[in-house]
């Protein structure tokens, strides 16, 4: 048994110390498998969280101090050790007394918890590991999806179809495509920006809005400047040709039109245009393909349970 | 698939140890493969080789056999719920001087490294009771 890849088994506890023998009985087993170097999660729940009363003293009844032997788990690397926040609170259990520090969790927590320790015993991949909030989180490894990704995204859509009703129909499908931009976005150069008034629109399908009487000028420099890698048009051939819809020929309203920019560039490369105004800290990586097939053409697939 | 069943139901209270065997029986009747049933807490009462049970009930020890017998199931029960239920295999009940062995010798007495193993080696563990 190697611990590197060993499972990472999450034991639910529900049972009060003293009135069984379950609650030792749980301890015991975490104990022996922390002996045996396998990672192991502890989740209080329900009447289990008696088990975190701060001052236990069961020399009258004849039984082992439990509080004394949870107080010992951090020293066998049972560390990540989680309480319903709903049971303690009935219980008015003040877990910042307990006797080993525990993470209380709220239901959806508790879920995610589960799906989680669930995904991980049966050997799924995962990007980050526990402890923590423990959410399916997928590390990028390289370009377009690694398989991990890939396996985690079919896992998904697999639970998903065993937890629907018969006759359901699970589609798939996405609003767009994406591109990967490995290279930083491009700086729009100042003798275009002289003719800039503002911008709108995002990275790949970007509008400038000219300065009064700077429309011919910014859709000819803009031409000359980015044709070889984005359709660089103007407001009247994005509607002209119905880009946006609706259909070609018919009008496109004025109110939508008003919102459009005076020349679009949209580009084929894998090239992203700068907003000083539209950037964060963080560069995106992954983008709007544009007009590119990546964008346009989404999967559709359809099961029927 | 590769189960391991974790008993925790004592046989003489509620249905959870005779499920447990109709369990592992079906699992392996579908293909799928018993890696290790381990009897813990009053689960270990399931060895009992002395317990006898009224005629009008079913035998509680019989499906543990035949599980054992038919399809080489591994039947192990925790040493230290084992001990303080009675349950003293021959080396046990020697080396604590009682007058005879109280588990059958189908079972396996041993510690719970055996629950740590099976739940390393199998894809699921099923818990039954407690």
């Amino acid at each position: 048994m190697n611990a590197d890849t060993a499972k990472r088994v999450l034991l639910v506890i529900r049972h009060s110390p003293y009135g069984s023998s379950l609650a030792r009985a749980s301890l015991d087993a975490a104990l022996a498998a922390a002996a045996f170097e396998q990672p192991i999660n502890l989740l209080f729940i329900g009447d289990g969280v008696l088990q975190l009363l701060p001052e236990q003293d069961a020399a009258a009844i004849g039984l082992r101090n439990h509080a004394r032997t949870l107080a010992s788990l951090p020293l066998y690397d049972i560390d990540s050790v989680y309480v319903e926040r709903a049971a303690a609170d009935r219980y008015h259990i003040d877990l910042a007394l307990a006797p080993l520090v525990v993470l209380p969790l709220d239901s959806h927590e508790m879920a995610a918890l589960l799906a989680y320790s669930q995904w991980v015993a049966r050997g799924r991949p995962v990007g980050v590991q526990l402890p923590g909030r423990g959410f399916p989180t997928i590390a990028r490894t390289g370009a377009g999806m690694s398989d991990a990704e890939i396996a985690a995204a079919d896992w998904l859509v697999g639970a998903l179809l065993s937890a629907l009703p018969p006759s359901t129909t699970l589609v798939v499908t996405a609003d767009h495509g994406q591109v990967q931009i490995d290279e930083p976005a491009i700086k729009l150069p100042k003798d275009l920006m002289d003719c800039v008034h503002h911008q709108s629109g995002e990275g790949r399908f970007r509008w400038l809005h000219a300065r009064r009487g700077s429309e011919d000028d910014l859709l000819s420099t803009s031409q000359s400047l980015f044709s070889h890698q984005a359709w660089v048009v103007s407001r009247d051939q994005v509607i002209e040709e119905a880009w946006l819809g609706p259909s070609k020929g018919a009008k496109m309203s004025d109110s939508v039109a008003r919102r459009l920019g005076d020349v679009a560039l949209v580009p084929f490369a894998d090239v992203t245009y700068e907003d000083p105004l539209d950037s964060g800290p963080f560069p995106l990586i992954c983008r709007h393909g544009s007009l590119t097939s990546a964008e346009m053409y989404v999967p559709f697939l359809a099961a029927t349970v | 698939m590769i189960y391991s069943l974790l008993v925790l139901s004592s046989p003489v209270s509620g249905h959870g140890a005779l499920t447990a065997a109709g369990f592992a029986r079906s699992a392996i009747a579908q293909g799928h493969s018993i890696r290790r049933v381990f009897f813990l807490d009053a689960g270990s009462c399931a060895g009992s080789s002395t317990a006898v049970f009224p005629q009008d009930e079913a035998d509680r020890l019989q499906p543990w056999l035949a599980l054992a017998e038919d399809h080489k199931v591994e039947l192990v029960l925790c040493i230290s719920s084992a001990l303080k239920h009675g349950m003293l295999d021959s080396t046990e009940a020697q080396r604590y001087e009682k007058n005879a062995p109280t588990v059958h010798p189908a079972f396996i007495v041993s510690g719970l490294g055996q629950l740590v193993d099976a739940t390393a080696e199998s894809d699921r563990i099923v818990t039954f009771g407690g």
